[in-house]
C-alpha cells in the first residue's frame, strides 16, 4: 500500500483539520439546526433593535385601550387598538414591543445562565470523574451539600445579602443549574475514563488536563447536549417562577415567563395575551432543540 | 446417504442506508449425517449469514433467495412456527460469545431444561436429570451445584460448555456451531474441540463449524467450504484443502498462518540491556461488599526479566495471568505493589510523574482494540500527533506535519487520509494507525499487548510483517505480548510463559518450541490446533482438566507443585536447567 509519487503529491495538499472545523461543516450542512439558528438570531435581532422598530415605548401605560385586541384579531373582542400589532396588555402597553423586551431577558437568562452551568458543570464534573478516588468523593459530596439546599431559601439569602439586581439571578440560577450538569457529566466521564484511547493517551504522555479536554470532554458532548437544551427551557421557566415570587424581575421589566403568567390569567378574555408570549417562547425552545440535536451529531463523526 | 441439509443457490441482501448489501452469493452447500462440515472465511464473509439466513434468523433488513432444505423439506420462507419446532430441538447452535448467548437472569439448570419442557413436554424431575446427565456429559465438575448457578457465576470455557449441553440435551441431528471457541483460551479451546469431536463420534451429530481459524477446522472438519466476500471458493474433502488447495484465497490463507518449521528469529542485532524488571508485583483490592475486608488479588506475583535492544521477549499466557497488567505496570500506567524496572539504568520509581512522562518517548504501547484505542472523536493525523505534541511541545507544526505524514507512509497508511476519523478505516489499517502514533516519537521499545489478535489471520500477517520490519530498520525492543503462541513464535527471541502472575518458564524462542519443559507450557503448546489435519487427527492431547484456578486461592500457585501444597504461601522458584532456559519448580 505504498503510496506512488503522484498522489503523495496530491495528498500534499490535503489540510489537517480538527474535530471543530469537521463540526462546523457539518452543523452547516443540517438544514434543520441552520434553521434553528436562523430564527434564533433573528429573535434576538429583535429584541435588540425592539426601541427603533416600535413607535411604543415598553412602559407607555395607555388607560383608554386596556386589553384591547389588535385590529386584526378574527374573533369577535370587547375593543381594538389600532396600531398595536399584538395588541395591548392589562394597563394598555403595546405587547408586541413587550414580548420583544421580555425576550432580552429570557434569552439573556437562558444563554447565559445555561453557558455558566455548562463551563462549571462540564468542568467540574469531568474533573471529578476523571481524577477518581478520593478527590471525586469529595468534589460530588460538595455538589450533593449544594443540591440539599432549597432553591428558593438560597435565592432568598442571596437577595437579602446583596439587595435584588439583575446579575443576581444569573447566578442563583446558574448555581443550582450546574450541579446536574456536573453529575451527568461524571457519569460519563467515569465510563469514558476506561476506555482504552484514554490509557492510550496517557502511554503518549498526554497530561491530565490535556486529556481531559482534548478526550473526555469531546466525548460526553452527546448526553451534554441534550441536557443543555433542555437547560434553557428550564431556566426560563425557572425565571418566570422567581419573577412571580417578586424575586427576579420586576415591572415595569418584564420576562417571557412573566408575559405568560399574565396572559394566563386573562385567557378567556384577552387570549392575545397568552398567545404572543407563548407563541415567541415556544418557537424559541423548538430552535434550541434543533440546534442541540444539530450540535451534537456534528459533533459525532460517525454520523453523516 | 440423503443429505442432511441442502442449501442451494442461496442469497442474502441486506438494505442498508448506504445501498444495498450483497452477504452471501449464490452459495451452495450439503451437510451429510454425522459428518462436520467445516466453513472458514474471514469477517465479513458471510459465513455466519449462511446459516442464519437458511433458518430464518437474518436480521429485519436482510432479505435471503434460493433455497434450504432439511431432509428434503423446504424451510426456506418456512414459517415460524414450523421452524421454531426445528430450531433448539432438531437443529441447535452455539454462538461465539456464552455471556450474551445465555439469559443473564436465569438459572443455568432452567435454561438447559427449558428446551426439553418445550419441545418434548418433559415432567420437570426428568428434565432436570436429563440436564445433569448432559452436564456431566460435557464434563462440567458438580453438575448438581451448577444448575442451580447463574451464568455470571461460571467461567467462560464453563458457560461454552453448558451452551453445548444445551444445544445436544434435545438430541439433534445437526448442532450449527459459530466460531465457538474464538472467545476461549486455547486450552480451554482444546476441550470444547474435544467434546464436540465425542459428540460427532458418539451421538453421531452433524456439525457445521463455522470459523476463522484453519487450525480448528483442521481438528474436527471431515469437508471444508471457504468462503471469500459472500462466495463459496473452494470447497473440498479436508486433506484436499489443506494439502492441494486450488483457489489462490485458499492458499492465501494457510500461508498467512504461521507454520511449524518456519525459522522465525529476526535478524536484529541484540545489544545492551534496555528494560530491567526485578520482582514486580502488581496486587488489587477485591472488595466484597462495604465493611468486609478487601482481598488482595494478585495479578503479577513476582516477575523477573531483562529486555535487551533490538530484542523481542515474547510474553504468552492465558488470559487472568497477569500479561496485560505486566505490560502497564512496566510502562508505568499502573502502579505497582512491589520490586523494581529499571530503563537504562534508571529506577522509574525514583522518578517524579514529570520525569516518567518525559521518559515516555522511550517506550510505547500498542493495544488490543485498534478501534477502542483511538479516541472516535479524532481525526487520525490528530491521533498520530499528539504524543509527539505532548512529548516535544515546541515543535514548530509544519514539522510535526511532516513527521505524521512521513509516519503514515512508512506504516503503509496514505497520507492524504489525515482527516478520517477512526470508524472510517478497517481494523488492519487503525492497527497501523496504532503503530504510527506508537513510533511517531521514535521509542526505543514498544509494548504490543495482543497488538493482533483482534485482526483477521491475512492482516495479521501484514502487521506482524510491518511491525518486524519497523524493527529491522530501528533496532526496536520489542516485549510482544499474545494467548497466540504462533504469532510469538514468530516474532520473538526469547519467550516467557505466564501462569498466575507468574513465571513458569523462560527460554529461547527455538528451544521453547522444541523442547517445552513444564507441564503447563507443554498443555498449552499441544492445545494450539495446527492448521494440518493429520497431524490434528494423530496428535495425542495433553488436556488439563477443569479451568484456571481462581487467583485468589492461596494454593493456585501449587497447581503443578502438589508436594508442597502444605506449604500455602510457597511459590515455585525458577531454575535453570540449560543456559538461557529457565523453568519453575514442578513434579
Amino acid at each position: 500500500m505504498i503510496a506512488t509519487g503522484q498522489t503523495l503529491k496530491s495528498s500534499e495538499e490535503v489540510q489537517g483539520r480538527s474535530l471543530w472545523v469537521d463540526a462546523r461543516r457539518r452543523l452547516v450542512r443540517n438544514r434543520a439546526a441552520m434553521a434553528g439558528i436562523i430564527i434564533l438570531a433573528l429573535i434576538a435581532a429583535l429584541a435588540l433593535l425592539a426601541p427603533l422598530l416600535s413607535p411604543y415605548a415598553y412602559n407607555e401605560v395607555n388607560y383608554d385601550i386596556i386589553a384591547c385586541a389588535p385590529n386584526w384579531w378574527p374573533v369577535e373582542a370587547a375593543c381594538r387598538a389600532p396600531g398595536h400589532i399584538f395588541g395591548t396588555d392589562s394597563v394598555g402597553r403595546d405587547l408586541l414591543v413587550r414580548v420583544l423586551f421580555g425576550a432580552r431577558v429570557s434569552l439573556a437568562v437562558g444563554l447565559v445562565a445555561t453557558l455558566v452551568s455548562l463551563l462549571i458543570g462540564v468542568l467540574y464534573g469531568a474533573t471529578a470523574g476523571y481524577l477518581g478516588g478520593r478527590i471525586d468523593a469529595l468534589m460530588m459530596r460538595l455538589v450533593d451539600i449544594l443540591y440539599s439546599l432549597p432553591f428558593v431559601f438560597f435565592v432568598i439569602i442571596l437577595m437579602v445579602l446583596f439587595d435584588r439586581n439583575f446579575i443576581l439571578l444569573f447566578v442563583a440560577i446558574g448555581a443550582v443549574e450546574w450541579l446536574t450538569m456536573a453529575r451527568i457529566v461524571r457519569g460519563q466521564t467515569l465510563s469514558i475514563k476506561q476506555k482504552e484511547f484514554i490509557e492510550a493517551a496517557r502511554a503518549g504522555g498526554v497530561g491530565p488536563f490535556a486529556i481531559i479536554t482534548r478526550h473526555v470532554i469531546p466525548n460526553v458532548v452527546g448526553p451534554v447536549m441534550v441536557y443543555v437544551t433542555l437547560t434553557v427551557s428550564g431556566v426560563i421557566l425557572t425565571e418566570s417562577f422567581l419573577s412571580f415570587l417578586g424575586l427576579g424581575i420586576q415591572e415595569p421589566l418584564t420576562s417571557w415567563g412573566v408575559l405568560i403568567s399574565d396572559g394566563a390569567d386573562q385567557m378567556e378574555t384577552a387570549p392575545w395575551m397568552l398567545l404572543f408570549p407563548a407563541l415567541f417562547m415556544a418557537v424559541t425552545l423548538f430552535c434550541f432543540n434543533y440546534v442541540g440535536d444539530g450540535l451534537r451529531d456534528a459533533l459525532d463523526p460517525k454520523d453523516r | 446417504m440423503s443429505a442432511l441439509l441442502e442449501i442451494t443457490g442461496l442469497n442474502v441482501r441486506f438494505d442498508l442506508p448506504d445501498g444495498e448489501v450483497h452477504a452471501v452469493k449464490d452459495a451452495n452447500l450439503v451437510i451429510h449425517p454425522g459428518e462436520c462440515l467445516g466453513v472458514v472465511g474471514e469477517s465479513g464473509s458471510g459465513k455466519s449469514q449462511l446459516f442464519l439466513a437458511a433458518f430464518g434468523l437474518l436480521a429485519a433488513n436482510g432479505r435471503a433467495s434460493g433455497s434450504a432444505k432439511y431432509r428434503g423439506e423446504e424451510i426456506l420462507g418456512a414459517s415460524q412456527k414450523h421452524l421454531n419446532a426445528l430450531r433448539g430441538n432438531k437443529v441447535t447452535m452455539i454462538f461465539q460469545d456464552p455471556l450474551t448467548s445465555l439469559t443473564p437472569h436465569m438459572k443455568v439448570g432452567a435454561q438447559i431444561t427449558e428446551a426439553l419442557r418445550l419441545h418434548h413436554n418433559m415432567p420437570r424431575e426428568e428434565a432436570v436429570k436429563r440436564a445433569r446427565e448432559m452436564l456431566d456429559y460435557v464434563r462440567i465438575p458438580e453438575s448438581a451445584r451448577r444448575l442451580d448457578q447463574y451464568p455470571h457465576e461460571l467461567s467462560g470455557g464453563m458457560r461454552q460448555r453448558v451452551m453445548i449441553a444445551m444445544a445436544t440435551i434435545t438430541g439433534p441431528d445437526l448442532i450449527i456451531a459459530d466460531e465457538p471457541t474464538t472467545a476461549l483460551d486455547v486450552t480451554v479451546q482444546a476441550q470444547i474441540l474435544e467434546i464436540l469431536r465425542n459428540l460427532k463420534s458418539e451421538k453421531h451429530t452433524a456439525i457445521a463449524m463455522v470459523s476463522h481459524d484453519m487450525g480448528v477446522i483442521a481438528g474436527i472438519a471431515d469437508r471444508v467450504q471457504v468462503m471469500r466476500h459472500g462466495e463459496i471458493v473452494e470447497s473440498g474433502s479436508a486433506d484436499d484443502i489443506f494439502y492441494a488447495p486450488k483457489h489462490a484465497y485458499t492458499r492465501m490463507l494457510l500461508n498467512a498462518i504461521p507454520k511449524a518449521d518456519e525459522t522465525p528469529a529476526p535478524a536484529t542485532e541484540i545489544g545492551a540491556p534496555l528494560l530491567t524488571v526485578d520482582d514486580l508485583k502488581v496486587t488489587f483490592p477485591i472488595k466484597n461488599g462495604l465493611f468486609a475486608p478487601a482481598q488482595a488479588l494478585r495479578a503479577v506475583d513476582g516477575i523477573s526479566f531483562t529486555l535487551h535492544q533490538g530484542e523481542t521477549l515474547g510474553v504468552v499466557g492465558e488470559s487472568g495471568c497477569g500479561k496485560s497488567t505486566l505490560a502497564r505496570a512496566v510502562l508505568q500506567l499502573l502502579p505497582k505493589t512491589g520490586g523494581r524496572v529499571v530503563w537504562l539504568g534508571r529506577d522509574l520509581d525514583a522518578q517524579t510523574q514529570s520525569d516518567i512522562r518525559r521518559l515516555r518517548e522511550d517506550f510505547q504501547i500498542v493495544f488490543q482494540d485498534p478501534l477502542a484505542s483511538l479516541d472516535p472523536r479524532m481525526p487520525i493525523g490528530v491521533s498520530i500527533a499528539e504524543p509527539l505534541k505532548a512529548l516535544e511541545p515546541h515543535l514548530p507544526r509544519d514539522t510535526v506535519r511532516q513527521r505524521v505524514r512521513a509516519m503514515m507512509s512508512r506504516v503503509g497508511l496514505e497520507p492524504g487520509w489525515i482527516n478520517r476519523y477512526p470508524h472510517e478505516l478497517s481494523g488492519g489499517q487503525n492497527q497501523r494507525v496504532g503503530l504510527a502514533r506508537a513510533m511517531i516519537v521514535g521509542p526505543r521499545m514498544l509494548v504490543c499487548d495482543e497488538a493482533v489478535s483482534a485482526l483477521d489471520v491475512s492482516i495479521q500477517a501484514q502487521i506482524v510483517a510491518l511491525i518486524r520490519d519497523l524493527q529491522a530498520q530501528t533496532g526496536l525492543a520489542l516485549l510482544f505480548i499474545s494467548h497466540d503462541l504462533s504469532v510469538v513464535r514468530r516474532l520473538s527471541h526469547r519467550v516467557m510463559v505466564l501462569y498466575l502472575g507468574r513465571v513458569v518458564e523462560l527460554a529461547p524462542s527455538a528451544m521453547l518450541y522444541a523442547d517445552p519443559r513444564h507441564p503447563y507450557t507443554r498443555a498449552l503448546l499441544s492445545a494450539v490446533p495446527t492448521p494440518d489435519p493429520r497431524i490434528e487427527r494423530a496428535k495425542t492431547r495433553i488436556l488439563l482438566t477443569g479451568d484456571l484456578p481462581s487467583p485468589l486461592d492461596p494454593k493456585a500457585q501449587l497447581t503443578f507443585l502438589k508436594s508442597r501444597l502444605g506449604e500455602p504461601g510457597y511459590r515455585p522458584k525458577l531454575e535453570q536447567i540449560l543456559p538461557g532456559h529457565f523453568v519453575a519448580e514442578h513434579d
